[in-house]
């Protein structure tokens, strides 16, 4: 790889990022789009697979937006200033997926709405690639920190998932249920693709 | 030994005849009646003594088991018949019915009214002693005893189930000592008077109160979960209906799920949904005429006093926005300013002295009343029309004024309140219903200041239209009503229904707000067996008699549904114009005739179960006074825990006793009614916490990256 052209890449706009968030903060003022887009399950198994992929995109409430587009902003920025590709991918796999998976392990859930589960693959990503960074760079500061953060977001995503309640907020407060398997495949996507992305990169190398 | 009877129809000598006619009907749902009365009604006739009145009640989870207990005194030295009155509320299911004979308990059973009839008579001429409780209108019930003996006593015992009507978290139980279920006689005890109250609620208590016996009521906290009040008096003035009310806690909007399930059968299942604080206040302002009764049956039991401090508490609880009317009406309406006035000092006071001269007399026609009150209607402002009235009118005239409810004004709605006691609930109810408003019912002993402000606040904040509740993942049948009334800010929605097997199930929430979709989805899990709430088993039977009647009404014939409210009357013990109850000497004698004990057992389930309950809350007790002693630092909380008038500071403090020290039946999840806001549903829950650590990953990222850039800028050089 060009040295160079990974330099201009890391300075440039990150520009599939700002679209996706434009696309969640522009439903998210339609009266009314949230619904056509959640994945409800009765509308999916009447055929409106759309719904799977566009659930993301929508969200409960203002809270619930702020939070999940800020983290698809700052680290999809990250993510995609390092490679546009891998970026995509890891979206559009994560994307499929959770929903997918939802649909076969949680049969009671009826709609889903929020990034978060996209977000948790990009911190994933991130997270491996900074992790694998630091140990290329002998950087033990920054793999210590990777590390505890890391630890720390799939400590909390463990237990919502055992608890089936949230750690730092009330769900029900804020109106939904809390759905941590999304985040375990978000998690599990994004080290995937931060597996498959070294992989590839040391065979073309 | 052979007694004489006036009316002839009981020659019984050993023990008892018992000859029970009536039931009762029409109260409000946050009343409950429970004056029995045993009046001599043979020989010279005159009221027997009340020797003994005692009143337990358990509320679990919003629903009242009442228990009277009762002991008449025979002060005459004759034997007599008496004639005992029981008035309970529509809506309340009377679980059982027991006399003491020879110190024995006699338990009846439900059976077919006619048939029950039947069998009653052939006792009758043999001399027998059966037992026979009929409904025979929709206020009362009676029953005849004989013989009571010279100077003798009997114990009477009836149990009901009611559920209590929620307003704005308060829960308000009515023991109507006032309402004499006869004119001119009164229920009064003699002796010993006494009624305790045991609330226990997963959602947590906040207070409990009598605001009609503020002084005589001891009430304690045992836990958040767990309140009592008690009442002990001999002879005292007991003429006014004890009224207890108790708040509970629930800041947000929530639904809670109560099942009750045999192994083998299908499960029971009571949905509440109650409305809450976060729904915004209109501040638009509202035009109000209140359609005040003065007809002659208001004079009775303080009805139309009542009447006027009611509607001195809503005017007060007007903003400067609103405007006002008032009408009163007999057999002819009367306005008072002719047009609507804004709600000033000067309009107050004229609507004071308006009322101060009004006086009770005449017939009860609404209709005119009500065609005058929808002339104030503006498209502009929306016109709310509040009716107080006993409901009392002609019999020929509902079917007029229920024509006329439905042509009101497209932007009216009516509020009936219903005044007093003698209440007709069901036209009130049916009218308010059907003008898309609410009906409430006031009892003198309740506080007119509560319910003004709770009704204000109800038209102030908006409703929640064409509600639509279901449960998926499970299969679930039989759900009551059928069809869900608007849901109102502080007053909860119930459904209650049949499932299949338990498990796992998801409560979808469906509705419009201020024209905004709501659609909210919350997991629930329906219990596979579940014994602790087998009073909702009763609730459901009855709601579903309740409609299978109106149902039947509307298509005006009910011969196509008597069957089915016989076998729900007679399968869940419940009396109905079609099923009595009737009370047989021993077991042999049911055999005799085929009758199952079903009330037997079931009851016998009841009462288990009640056990089950106070021994829990007992626990409860026992824990919330282990600290007290000498050198406890809660024996000073406790001494002030025993103060009346108000609800006293814990023995314990809430911590020490968790809710999931009482018997778990309640599973309780917070919605969001918020116009505009549609949520429930699965999503991640990203949260500042979460923020912050993807920050700092972030962080790491981007310093991971400007580090990477010296070195690359090397590794060209490099190259």
């Amino acid at each position: 790889m060009d040295p160079s052209s990974s330099f201009t890449a890391a300075r440039r706009l990150p520009g599939a990022s700002l679209l996706l968030v434009t696309i969640a903060a522009a439903v998210s003022l339609l009266p009314g789009v949230a619904e056509c887009l959640q994945y409800d399950r009765l509308a999916v198994a009447q055929g409106a697979l759309w719904r799977l992929v566009t659930s993301h995109f929508v969200h409960w409430s203002g809270e619930h937006l702020f939070w999940d587009v800020l983290a698809l902003g700052l680290l999809g920025w990250m993510c995609e200033r390092e490679s546009a590709g891998w970026f995509l991918a890891c979206v559009a796999v994560s994307a499929a997926l959770i929903p997918l998976i939802l649909w076969i392990a949680e049969p009671q859930m009826m709609t889903y709405r929020g990034l978060s589960g996209i977000d948790s693959a990009l911190f994933a990503m991130l997270a491996v690639r900074i992790g694998q960074r630091a140990v290329t760079d002998k950087d033990r500061l920054r793999l210590g920190l990777t590390g505890v953060v890391a630890v720390g977001f799939a400590a909390k995503v463990a237990y919502e998932l055992v608890t089936g309640d949230t750690l730092f907020v009330d769900s029900s407060a804020a109106g939904m249920t809390p759905m941590p398997l999304a985040h375990v495949v978000g998690g599990l996507v994004g080290m995937g693709c931060a597996l498959c992305e070294s992989f590839w990169s040391y065979k073309t190398w | 030994m052979v007694t004489r009877s006036k009316s002839g129809m009981f020659r019984n000598g050993r023990t008892t005849a018992i000859l029970l006619a009536g039931f009762l009907a029409l109260t409000a749902g946050t009343e409950v009646r429970a004056a029995g009365l045993l009046i001599a009604d043979g020989g010279t006739g005159g009221l027997l003594e009340i020797d003994e009145h005692t009143v337990r009640v358990t509320i679990n989870n919003g629903i009242a088991v009442t228990e009277v207990t009762q002991v008449f005194r025979n002060t005459e030295n004759r034997q007599v018949e008496a004639l005992y009155l029981f008035p309970v509320p529509k809506g309340a299911s009377v679980a059982n019915f027991s006399m003491w004979i020879g110190g024995k308990e006699m338990v009846g059973e439900v059976v077919e009214k006619q048939r029950a009839r039947e069998i009653y008579n052939s006792y009758k001429h043999v001399r027998r002693d059966p037992g026979l409780l009929e409904q025979v209108d929709y206020k009362n019930f009676e029953m005849r005893i004989f013989p009571i003996g010279p100077l003798s006593q009997q114990k009477v015992q009836i149990t009901y189930y009611q559920e209590l009507d929620f307003d704005h978290d308060w829960a308000t139980y009515v023991y109507p000592l006032a309402t004499a279920p006869r004119t001119g006689l009164r229920a009064q005890a003699n002796g010993k008077f006494g009624l305790s109250l045991q609330v226990k609620s997963e959602v947590p208590i906040v207070a409990l109160e009598s605001p009609s016996h503020r002084d005589e009521f001891v009430v304690v906290k045992h836990a958040q979960n767990y309140h009592e009040a008690s009442l002990e008096t001999t002879g005292g003035d007991l003429n006014r209906d004890l009224v207890l009310a108790y708040h509970i806690s629930r800041p947000h909007t929530g639904i809670d799920l109560v099942t009750s399930r045999s192994s083998g059968e299908d499960g029971y299942f009571l949905l509440t949904m109650t409305p809450g604080e976060e729904l915004g206040a209109s501040r638009q302002g509202m035009d109000y005429v209140f359609v005040l009764d003065i007809s002659g049956s208001m004079v009775n039991d303080s009805k139309l006093q009542l009447s006027r401090d009611s509607i001195d508490a809503f005017v007060r609880e007007l903003g400067p926005e609103d405007r006002f009317e008032l009408i009163t009406f007999n057999v002819a309406p009367q306005t008072l300013f002719r047009e609507l006035r804004p709600v000033a000092d000067e309009s107050k006071a004229q609507a004071v002295e308006f009322l101060k001269v009004q006086q009770g007399r005449g017939g009860t026609v609404l209709r005119p009343a009500m065609a005058a009150a929808y002339r104030y209607g503006n498209p502009d402002r929306p016109l709310n029309v509040v009716v107080l009235s006993d409901g009392l009118t002609e019999q020929s005239e509902r079917t007029e004024l229920l024509n006329l409810i439905q042509s009101r004004p497209s932007n009216a709605r009516v509020f009936c309140i219903g005044v007093g006691n003698d209440v007709n609930r069901p036209l009130l109810s049916q009218i308010a219903q059907e003008a898309g408003g609410l009906a409430a019912f006031l009892s003198r002993g309740d506080s007119f200041e509560r319910q003004a402000k709770a009704f204000r606040r109800k038209l102030l904040r908006p409703a929640a239209n064409n509600v639509q509740i279901t449960l998926q993942g499970v299969e679930t049948y039989d759900v009551e009503p059928r069809q869900l009334p608007n849901l109102y800010h502080g007053m909860p929605l119930r459904m209650y229904g049949r499932y299949r097997t338990g498990g796992p199930a998801t409560v979808r929430i469906q509705a419009e707000i201020n024209g905004a979709a709501l659609d909210q989805t919350v997991d629930v899990n329906l219990s596979a067996a579940d014994d602790s709430n087998p009073e909702i088993e009763r609730m459901w039977a009855w709601q579903k008699i309740d409609r299978l009647l109106k149902e039947a009404d509307q298509a005006g014939s009910r011969v196509g549904a008597i069957d089915e409210i016989v076998r729900l009357g007679e399968g869940y013990s419940i009396v109905t114009e079609y099923t009595s109850f009737l009370v047989l000497e021993n077991d042999a004698e049911y055999q005799r005739w085929k009758i199952g004990r079903r009330n037997l057992l079931r009851l016998a389930r009841d009462r288990k179960q009640q056990q089950v309950l106070q021994t829990e809350l007992a626990k409860v007790r026992d824990r919330a006074l282990a600290d007290l002693g000498p050198n406890s630092d809660n024996a000073n909380r406790q001494s002030e825990g025993q103060r009346p008038l108000t609800t006293a500071e814990p023995a314990a403090t809430p911590q020490t006793v968790q809710p999931g020290g009482l018997p778990r039946s309640a599973e309780g999840r917070n919605l969001d009614l918020r116009p505009g806001v549609t949520s429930g549903g699965g999503g991640g829950a990203l949260d500042p916490v979460s923020g912050a650590i993807v920050l700092v990953l972030a962080g790491l990222g981007f310093a991971s990256q400007r580090r990477r850039k010296p070195d690359q800028g090397s590794a060209k050089e490099d190259l």
